[in-house]
């Protein structure tokens, strides 16, 4: 029941900030949601931890509805703590009731499809995490011209996915399986390669657009720009696109995901590079994070289609460490923006002697983005990298030259806007709040850059959790790639 | 408690004691208000102590035969099954030597900078720093993988660019901090890849094991990128040709930090790296032949531009790049021993040197100003035949155009294939949205321009 009262909680939470008609009441509700919603999810994955056996809940027919295991313990409590910090942190003005409410209903709808173990019920929340983004974006007038890009990403994301789940429940309907809504029972279906390829490759596409894999990334720097920051931090802070390759993908379509992964790769590789340099060339600091997300979502999926069990185990633990230390800067910008009028470096400059706070706040979330020593996503790339190099080395090493240019990126963001000399003129017409961070942001800042120091030094916990499934995908993987090959090799024999 | 039990406590808390002064700084300046001299100090002294203390320890240890060479295991950091990466630290002569260096180094140029900068704006932080490069410096030097040196190697490229940095108010240190760093992070690719190939090659990244395992590749192409690929890494730590234009930049951070990062230490991280690795050079003639072309360049063109520059920290600057690039001279014609000793006398010369450059430059003026001091012809002008020298001089001056050659083959490529990609990228999102693409941003104000000094 622990499962489901994660949901009821931040559906509560969300009911009730609807009603509640004062906006500082709706804050300090759904602040009480997400604390509880946190808590439930870390208990949750501590009874996991001393257990070892998954957590379930919901009966549907024979098999449970949703599972809490080794592999989505520590998502489901990053998009708890993330959508708390959100709500924490993000400046009031930010923060209008209908964004407290759609910041709860995506992080509801992040925590089905991490927690599901039923195909239709993943692909419906992962429809529907997308719906309370596109509500606040057509609400909003100045956003008009986003809405189509918007709809684009939904659509792109949705329809694939939800034709690629009936036809997987399609083909396990017709092999016999009891339950063929069952992720765990689909995971051990062999399907032959003719019925894997079409499911296969619209959840590839589907994954492709959430996770804004270039050409595809389109919608990622203007949301990051502009959109609804509760919904920006959770579409793109917790990384459901490699969930779901890991969850769903790799193991059921394992012959398909060996065929397809060398492609996978370089275009993975591709959409690295893309980000890295775009993000190079920028001036606005949220439009830069929102292309440094691009590379590293281009990163994460090198890592996992690198099909070796350290770059999956990186590509696992960068994706938590990498989304949370997103989230952290994404809402120290928010907050100078909010103060200066501008996120344009050109306009800012010399910030560090009237925000030191912030600037140190974004000084080290932005070195744990990157991946500097101790932090998580340091042990995330170093394993991604390890694991990429073994499989392919070329495509790796392209991959450490868009890991340094996005060190450089983020270094001379933080140099053009926090050092220097401040910018001579006003930026804005009314004089600027200059104001360090409130306590509020200070400690929901400060959390997450604990959080990525804790577990960077110490990420034994979230590997131990992840081996068991990541040695049964590599395992299964590495059969299938093996088979690939041998014909491709006796064929070169034969010659 | 038997010296086998200790001997990996007192070892660990080399390292140890400096990066407990950062995190206690750290926590107490994040959490609260910024701390004042005395508690700085305080906390300086006490890390550079133990440091210190620990560091002697060990090398009397070492020395008096009471403990043997070799690698103190302290465990696994994380491990998937395929890959580990295990924490460790080597002792043996070289460490040894380095370890009892940086400590005493770092401690001298403490003592001297809590004097030096009392009541300037950022004195914590300089300690800050500095707390968490002497932390660095101990990791490079005692890591027993090129893992764990990595570690060390990337916290001492942090620090060095934040204290170039310093005096933040200004726009050139902040732009020849953010060079250097450009320098390192590119550069610090050699490094991450030679580790990977390394591990690849030998199934380790313990370079005394990888040394004899790399033994068996001999021929392959392996022996000779890896020791490359960390050649690479060395010549942007250690400021060679043509990598080296970042160094008289660094010389805007505090005088204290120049002569700790730029005339003692930090500058010859690179060829410590390189000290460690000789054997993986000695394996390969490409590699030998590489290391020596580069240091004796370095050397060639420090030594020529380092007689036509106007101020002394610039001057030194130079002569450190040229007495480095004898060492990796040194280092590839394979001795090594000289080139230990080679450092040690420089890193204390030079220490000494930019310590005192503001007073000598105020002694040289007194004696210049009494007619004491005679200008001299320089010797290489008296050789040369006069056209030559003048074309010699005039290209030591403009630094053999290094820099503008890297703007225009480099930096000026890469930044406008991003902005190209991006005007594209906007006119991509306009046809999403159906709008006019955003107006293009004046490409002057994007590319980083860094001033000669």
């Amino acid at each position: 029941m622990m499962l489901l009262s994660i949901l009821v909680v931040l559906a509560l939470g969300l009911g009730l900030a609807l009603v509640t008609p004062h906006r500082d009441r709706a804050q300090r509700v759904a602040l009480a949601a997400g604390s509880l919603a946190l808590a439930l999810s870390g208990v949750s994955a501590a009874l996991l931890g001393s257990g070892g056996e998954p957590l379930v809940a919901v009966e549907l027919g024979s098999a449970p509805a949703l599972v809490l295991d080794g592999l989505n313990a520590p998502w489901v409590v990053a998009t708890a703590l993330l959508a708390l910090v959100v709500l924490a942190a993000t400046p009031r003005p930010l923060l209008a009731r209908a964004n407290i409410a759609a910041t709860l209903a995506t992080a509801a709808a992040t925590e089905v499809v991490l927690l599901s173990n039923n195909l239709a019920l993943t692909a419906l929340a992962w429809i529907l995490a997308l719906v309370p983004g596109a509500v606040l974006v057509l609400r909003a007038k100045s956003e008009r011209s986003h809405a189509r890009t918007y709809a684009v990403v939904a659509l792109g994301s949705g329809v694939p996915m939800a034709l690629s789940a009936a036809l997987l429940a399609h083909a396990g309907h017709r092999h016999g399986l009891a339950e063929p809504l069952d992720l765990r029972a689909l995971a051990s279906l062999d399907l032959p390669m003719s019925e894997q390829a079409l499911p296969f490759a619209l959840m590839l596409a589907s994954i492709a657009v959430r996770m804004g894999i270039f050409p595809f990334h389109a919608w990622i720097p203007p949301l990051t720009q502009r959109g609804p920051v509760g919904v920006v931090g959770l579409l793109v802070g917790v990384h459901t696109g490699v969930f779901v390759l890991a969850r769903i993908l790799l193991p059921a379509f394992p012959e398909a995901s060996a065929v397809a992964m060398p492609w996978v790769a370089a275009a993975a590789l591709v959409a690295c590079l893309f980000g890295s340099l775009l993000a190079l060339v920028q001036n606005d600091l949220a439009r830069t994070l929102g292309f440094i997300a691009c590379s590293k979502a281009g990163m994460l999926l090198l890592g996992v289609a690198s099909l070796e069990a350290s770059s999956l185990h990186g590509a696992l633990l960068q994706s938590v460490g990498g989304g949370a230390a997103f989230v952290g800067v994404l809402m120290v910008i928010r907050s100078i923006d909010a103060r200066c009028g501008t996120r344009d470096v050109r306009r800012l400059g010399g910030l560090v002697s009237r925000m030191p706070r912030a600037s140190a706040t974004f000084f080290l979330l932005a070195v744990a983005t990157v991946g500097f020593p101790g932090s998580l996503a340091f042990v995330g790339e170093d394993l991604l990298v390890h694991g990429a190099l073994h499989a392919r080395p070329l495509v790796a090493a392209a991959l450490l030259l868009a890991t340094a240019l996005n060190g450089i990126t983020m270094f001379r963001a933080f140099c053009r806007a926090f050092l220097g000399r401040p910018a001579a003129r006003p930026r804005t017409a009314a004089p600027p709040l200059l104001d360090d961070l409130v306590p509020r942001e200070r400690i929901a800042t400060s959390a997450l850059i604990v959080l990525l120091v804790v577990f960077g030094l110490a990420p034994g916990p979230l590997l131990g959790a992840r081996r068991a499934h990541v040695d049964e995908v590599t395992r299964a993987l590495g059969a299938e790639h093996a088979a690939v090959r041998a014909p491709a090799h006796a064929s070169t024999r034969d010659e | 408690m038997t010296l086998e039990v200790v001997f990996p406590w007192i070892v660990t808390a080399i390292a140890a004691g400096p990066a407990a002064s950062f995190l206690l700084l750290a926590l107490i300046w994040f959490f609260g208000p910024t701390p004042g001299e005395r508690l700085v100090r305080a906390v300086v002294i006490t890390g550079n102590v133990i440091s210190l203390g620990s560091a002697i320890t060990v090398g009397a240890l070492v020395v008096l035969g009471l403990h043997p060479t070799g690698t103190v295991r302290l465990g696994t950091w994380f491990d998937t099954g395929d890959y580990a990466f295990e924490l460790g630290f080597r002792v043996d002569e070289v460490s040894v030597v380095m370890t009892i260096l940086v400590a005493f180094v770092r401690g001298l140029i403490a003592h001297f900078s809590t004097r030096y900068l009392h009541a300037q704006r950022g004195y914590a932080r300089f300690f800050l720093l500095l707390a968490l490069f002497a932390t660095g410096m101990q990791l490079l030097v005692l890591g027993a993988s090129l893992d764990s040196l990595f570690v060390g190697w990337e916290l001492v490229g942090l620090s060095s660019a934040l204290l170039v940095a310093y005096f933040h108010e200004r726009q050139t240190p902040v732009q020849a901090g953010l060079r250097v760093f450009i320098t390192y992070r590119l550069c610090d690719l050699g490094l991450l890849v030679g580790a990977v190939l390394l591990h690849q090659a030998s199934g380790t990244s313990d370079l005394g094991l990888a040394a004899e395992a790399m033994g068996t590749h001999r021929g392959g192409v392996l022996v000779t990128l890896v020791p490359l690929a960390l050649l690479l890494a060395a010549m942007g730590k250690s400021a060679q040709f043509p990598v080296g234009g970042w160094l008289p930049r660094a010389m805007e951070g505090p005088t204290p930090s120049s002569a700790l990062f730029y005339g003692a230490l930090s500058v010859h991280a690179g060829v410590y790296l390189l000290l460690r690795a000789q054997p993986l050079f000695a394996a390969s003639t490409v590699a030998t032949v590489a290391i020596i072309t580069v240091g004796a360049l370095t050397a060639i063109h420090a030594t020529l531009v380092a007689r036509v520059q106007s101020d002394a920290k610039s001057t030194l600057a130079y002569a450190t790049m040229t007495q480095v690039g004898v060492m990796l001279v040194e280092i590839g014609l394979g001795l090594t021993t000289l080139a230990l000793v080679h450092l040690v006398g420089h890193v204390l010369l030079r220490c000494h040197q930019l310590l005192r450059a503001p007073s000598a430059l105020r002694d040289a003026t007194a004696l210049e100003a009494v007619g004491i001091v005679k200008r001299r012809v320089p010797a290489l002008v008296r050789w040369l035949p006069a056209p030559l020298a003048a074309w010699v001089y005039r290209l030591s001056l403009e630094r053999f155009g290094l820099e503008a050659v890297f703007e225009r083959a480099l930096v000026t490529p890469i930044f406008e294939l991003g902005l190209a990609l991006d005007r594209l990228d906007r006119r991509f999102v306009a046809l999403l949205t159906g709008q006019e693409p955003e107006a293009p941003r004046p490409e002057a104000a994007v590319t980083p321009k860094v001033r000669q000094r």
